[in-house]
């Protein structure tokens, strides 16, 4: 049973019309990478599922949107409860235009705590609570993209995660199935190894090898 | 061009350089052994290092690919066909050797005709040539069909060295002072036979790069 699910869903930022049709099934406890060039819908397609497009004017969507079967754009729904269901974690959230990690590891400091391990620890715990992922390992040095893959790992036990990601490799480490988007179109989507050994899309293809995007 | 397609064109115009190389060896080694040629023979010798540091450089140069541009995709299908394609050039240039070093270091200067005709040795080498060629023409051109009729051409090698125990023998007890000759011959005939495998190992790991397929041990599919 899909523990996320979008069926036919179209997303509008006035006349934009920024994701077209997507229609994919995210089973319980897997890692889903999303992959595309910049612009294309992929962190679009990642807030429909706390509703973070709600927060912009002038959007309109289309389709449906399941969590464990329930429609969450239906009326009565508790945003503020699906937003601690449905934890989000970006690349550079408030107050400072940095990493997460160097966000958290920041707001340790300013409280005196300089312990590397401590602000690992908090840096963990704080990404521990979230399932969509928005291009968080990106500018981080090697070591702590380890880390942060592993605590993926770890915490696939638990979650069902979507992470988008413009890294490749990355993709390729971490997730069990990979959706490659371009123009707000949902081009392929299947299991991550054959998305990276022998995609069915020429486009996918182009993509991943690196000769357009 | 990206860096990593400038790195694998450069690869594939390595492995033709290596497999040109191959092509003449067997050649050389068909020439050799119709004529008994003796300096030809020392020629394939020679040359069987040429191949043997091909070998290490393509090896070396997948590895490096692997290591510093994360081919995916055709990309990575390329590289670890090109990997397998170098290690079964190799191989069949060993054969090459085999045969030139049985023509070196013979004591006689000439091969009786009757031997060479009824071993078919020279119709075996053509169709063993003719394998890596059309191998090495479908990887220029990608085409996974001409990889695929290459099978058909291996089962006609083993179909004449499968009757080649009897022709052997019979050849034996009609001339008892050759049986050297024709036991080398028998010998021959198996490292000819082993060259076909080693195309059609090669055809296999084109139709992986081409198609994503996976051939191997799969005789339904090679149809």
């Amino acid at each position: 049973m899909a523990n996320i699910e979008t069926k036919n869903v179209n997303l509008y930022y006035g006349d934009f019309h920024a994701l077209k049709d997507i229609s994919m099934q995210m089973e319980k406890n897997t890692v889903t990478a999303l992959i595309g060039p910049s612009g294309c819908g992929k962190s679009t397609y990642l807030r429909l599922f706390n509703r973070m497009n709600d927060l912009i004017d002038n959007v309109k969507i289309q389709g449906d949107v399941l969590i464990d079967d329930e429609d969450i754009y239906r009326k009565g729904i508790n945003v503020d409860e699906l937003r601690i269901k449905v934890g989000m974690v970006f690349q550079k959230p408030n107050p400072f235009p940095k990493s997460v990690f160097e966000n958290v590891a920041y707001g340790l400091r300013v409280n005196g705590i300089n312990d590397k391990h401590i602000v690992e620890e908090t840096v963990v715990r704080s990404l521990k609570q979230s399932a969509l992922w928005d291009e968080v390992a990106s500018a981080l040095d090697p070591i702590s993209t380890a880390k942060i893959e592993e605590l993926i790992h770890e915490l696939k036990k638990e979650y069902t995660i979507v992470i988008v990601t413009h890294n490749m490799q990355q993709a390729g480490r971490v997730s069990d199935f990979t959706g490659f988007f371009y123009i707000g179109e949902l081009i392929e989507f299947g299991k991550t190894v054959d998305i990276f050994t022998s995609p069915k899309k020429h486009q996918t293809e182009n993509y991943i090898t690196g000769r357009f995007g | 061009m990206t860096h990593l397609e400038t790195e694998l064109s450069n690869l594939r115009l390595e492995l033709n350089e290596m497999w040109a190389l191959v092509i003449s060896q067997v050649k050389e080694s068909q020439y050799a052994l119709l004529n008994f040629d003796k300096d030809a023979a020392s020629e394939i010798l020679f040359k069987e290092k040429m191949v043997d540091v091909f070998e290490l450089k393509l090896d070396r140069d997948c590895e490096n690919i692997i290591a510093l541009y994360n081919p995916v995709a055709s990309d990575l299908r390329l590289t670890l066909a090109v990997i397998k394609i170098v290690l079964n050039l190799e191989r069949i240039a060993d054969f090459a050797k085999g045969i030139a070093k049985y023509i070196a270091k013979s004591p006689r200067d000439k091969i009786n005709p009757e031997l060479l005709e009824v071993s078919r040795v020279e119709e075996l080498l053509t169709n063993a040539l003719a394998m890596l060629m059309d191998a090495k023409t479908s990887l220029d051109n990608e085409n996974s069909r001409m990889a695929i009729s290459i099978f058909s051409k291996d089962s006609l090698i083993d179909e004449v060295t499968n009757g080649s125990n009897k022709v052997i023998s019979d050849y034996i007890l009609k001339h008892p002072d050759e049986i050297d000759e024709a036991l080398n011959m028998h010998n021959i005939i198996r490292k000819i036979e082993r060259m076909g495998d080693h195309s059609s190992n090669i055809a296999e790991e084109i139709v992986f790069y081409i198609e994503a397929k996976v051939l191997k041990h799969n005789k339904a599919a090679r149809k």
